[in-house]
């Protein structure tokens, strides 16, 4: 049926050890797990693949629930490992008619479709333990000395908060829409590919309505309750980084650079 | 049995984000007979929709099951095919229309069932005159420019369009002018003795459905409380009240011309309320 799982991007209210660390550390952390998913490869982005695993274990995120409720993410993968295996040159080591998947091939297809996974775990794991609003907070909190050159930061970091809160709303109402839509004779799981692509427009055409319709209600209500934004805004929960939460970060962070000695 | 469609025990529970889910239906057991008009009454949060959708085979129950002419829905072609004979109006028109004219958007269902040319034409025509939607005003108009009224009458035509056999409408007199109120009333009628449908029709608000429905199945908190014939529930105005609904007062009222020996009436009919008062008071009007 539509719509009973998680979904990227959303806040799992809950109280696991990810959810106490300061928001600006798991950015930072967040940061650094992907520029090491690309520069690793081979053992150590397996050994790393197994460090991530384990915390997020510890931490107890439902990670299998996450990863089985996004097929997307599975198709993605599965098309990049394929593209890889029979397109890249190499010793061939298995063929079929004109298709030959060589070596060079497998190892590359693994590789990335391994990092494509990764990098979803890697940020399903921040959005789910950390909620929008306190996202935002350590957006802005990092993009601060941009401020000294003039970037309005507080703008984009509303813009990015607001958006992360809108984002499971929006994903409920295309579910509503898309049941509207399939009372009224739309066919969302007809065998017929294209007839499926076409009847995406009645769904996504009342999306788009709700949308903007909400973003103008929001705007409006945010000015009607003396929203200003800006520098002096203040904030009834300021983030604190206490002393485990860096010891944690510094820990990870290390076990993970540590992999480039593999 | 002869029922249409009936319920057996059915739950539903809308996942939340993480763990828990929140009961919406609990143990939902009724049965809806051809061509009658049922009506699902409860206030605010008592699961109406929900069931509407579950009725629809748009949602699927997370425990009981849903018989439709006798046969259980389960699966996926039985689903489907359950959403061919079912038609829903949900509460708000805003999720249903988006083509970018008002007649395009009407025809949207029978065009994916495959109606083509002057057939397609004719149903697009009956199903607005049916709502009571000018076509030859609004047909040309995006459904976005439209009155609140105006929208609900054209995301109806749209579900009419597909002529279902049994038709929920999920608030339908909600946001209608006293005009639209009586149009739909009399087209509901219509619909139900020319097709011999069923219709269910979900509503917080009695006094719209009340002359048309032949029996009311009162919600509360996802339970379903009890199911009464109209006359039954004329006397159940207290309980009513303490679930935050009322009972139309003319109705109030010819109940209590019946019971001081007025002949029974048709309450929503003041002129003939008016005559069992003045027969009642010995013959003075
Ligand atoms: N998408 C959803 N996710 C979680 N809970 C929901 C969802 N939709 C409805 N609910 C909950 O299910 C219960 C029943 O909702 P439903 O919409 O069926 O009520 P209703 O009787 O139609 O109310 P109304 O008269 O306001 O339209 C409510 O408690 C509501 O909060
Ligand atoms: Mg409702």
């Amino acid at each position: 049926m539509i719509g009973r799982d998680i979904t990227i991007g959303q806040y799992l209210a809950s109280d696991t050890l990810l959810h106490h660390v300061d928001p600006r550390l798991k950015v930072l952390a967040v940061i650094a797990s992907t520029v090491l998913v690309f520069v690793y490869s081979g053992w150590a982005l397996l050994a790393f693949a197994g460090l991530l695993v384990l915390l997020l274990v510890v931490a107890r995120l439902p990670l299998l629930k996450v990863l089985k409720s996004l097929p997307t993410v599975w198709v993605i993968a599965f098309i990049t490992f394929m593209l890889q295996a029979f397109l890249t040159p190499g010793e061939v080591i298995w063929h079929w008619g004109f298709l030959s998947i060589t070596d060079t091939g497998l190892s590359n297809g693994l590789l990335f479709s391994g990092r494509i996974l990764l990098l979803v775990v890697v940020l399903a794991a921040l959005t789910m333990t950390t909620p929008p609003l306190k996202l935002a907070d350590a957006l802005e909190s990092l993009l601060k000395p941009l401020s000294y050159l003039k970037v309005p930061v507080w703008r984009v970091t509303t813009v990015v908060s607001i958006t992360l809160m809108f984002i499971p709303n929006i994903l409920e109402e295309s579910r509503k829409i898309t049941r509207a839509q399939m009372a009224r004779g739309a066919d969302f799981e007809s065998a017929n590919l294209l007839r499926r692509v076409r009847d995406i427009i009645p769904v996504l055409v009342p999306l788009f309505v709700r949308v903007f319709r909400d973003a103008d209600e929001l705007a409006v209500a945010m000015d009607a309750r003396a929203y200003a934004g800006g520098e002096k805004r203040t904030r009834l929960y300021p983030l604190k980084i206490g002393w485990k939460d860096s010891l944690g970060t510094v820990v990870f962070l290390a076990a993970a650079l540590s992999l480039t000695l593999l | 049995m002869a029922e249409i469609l009936s319920l057996e025990s059915v739950s539903y529970s809308y996942p939340l984000p993480g763990e828990g889910e929140a009961a919406a239906l609990r143990e939902v057991s009724f049965e809806v007979e051809p061509g009658e008009v049922f009506c699902v009454a409860g206030p605010n949060g008592s699961g109406k929709s929900t069931l509407a959708q579950v009725c629809a085979g748009l949602l699927s129950p997370t425990g009981g099951s849903l018989l439709y002419g006798g046969e259980k829905v389960e699966g996926r072609s039985r689903l489907r095919a359950l959403r061919k004979k079912v038609g829903l109006l949900f509460q708000s028109a805003e999720d249903q229309l988006f083509a970018d004219t008002v007649e395009k958007d009407i025809a949207f269902g029978p065009r994916c069932r495959g109606v083509r040319g002057p057939e397609l034409d004719q149903s697009v025509r009956g199903a607005a005159e049916l709502a009571g939607l000018d076509l030859e005003a609004f047909g040309g108009r995006s459904p976005f420019a439209l009155s609140e009224g105006e929208r609900r009458r054209a995301a109806l035509a749209g579900v009419l369009a597909l002529s279902p056999d049994v038709l929920v409408l999920d608030e339908p007199f909600i946001g209608l002018d006293y005009e639209g109120r009586t149009h739909l009333a009399a087209a509901l009628t219509g619909y139900r003795r020319d097709r011999g449908a069923s219709i269910i029709v979900v509503t917080h608000e009695l006094a719209g459905v009340w002359p048309l429905a032949d029996r009311f199945a009162v919600m509360d908190s996802g339970s379903l409380l009890r199911v009464a014939r109209r006359e039954d529930l004329a006397g159940a105005g207290d309980e009513l009240g303490a679930l935050g609904m009322q009972l139309p007062d003319w109705a109030v009222l010819a109940r209590e011309l019946a019971a001081l020996g007025a002949p029974p009436v048709n309450p929503s009919d003041p002129d003939a309320l008016a005559d069992a008062a003045g027969s009642v008071m010995g013959g003075r009007r």
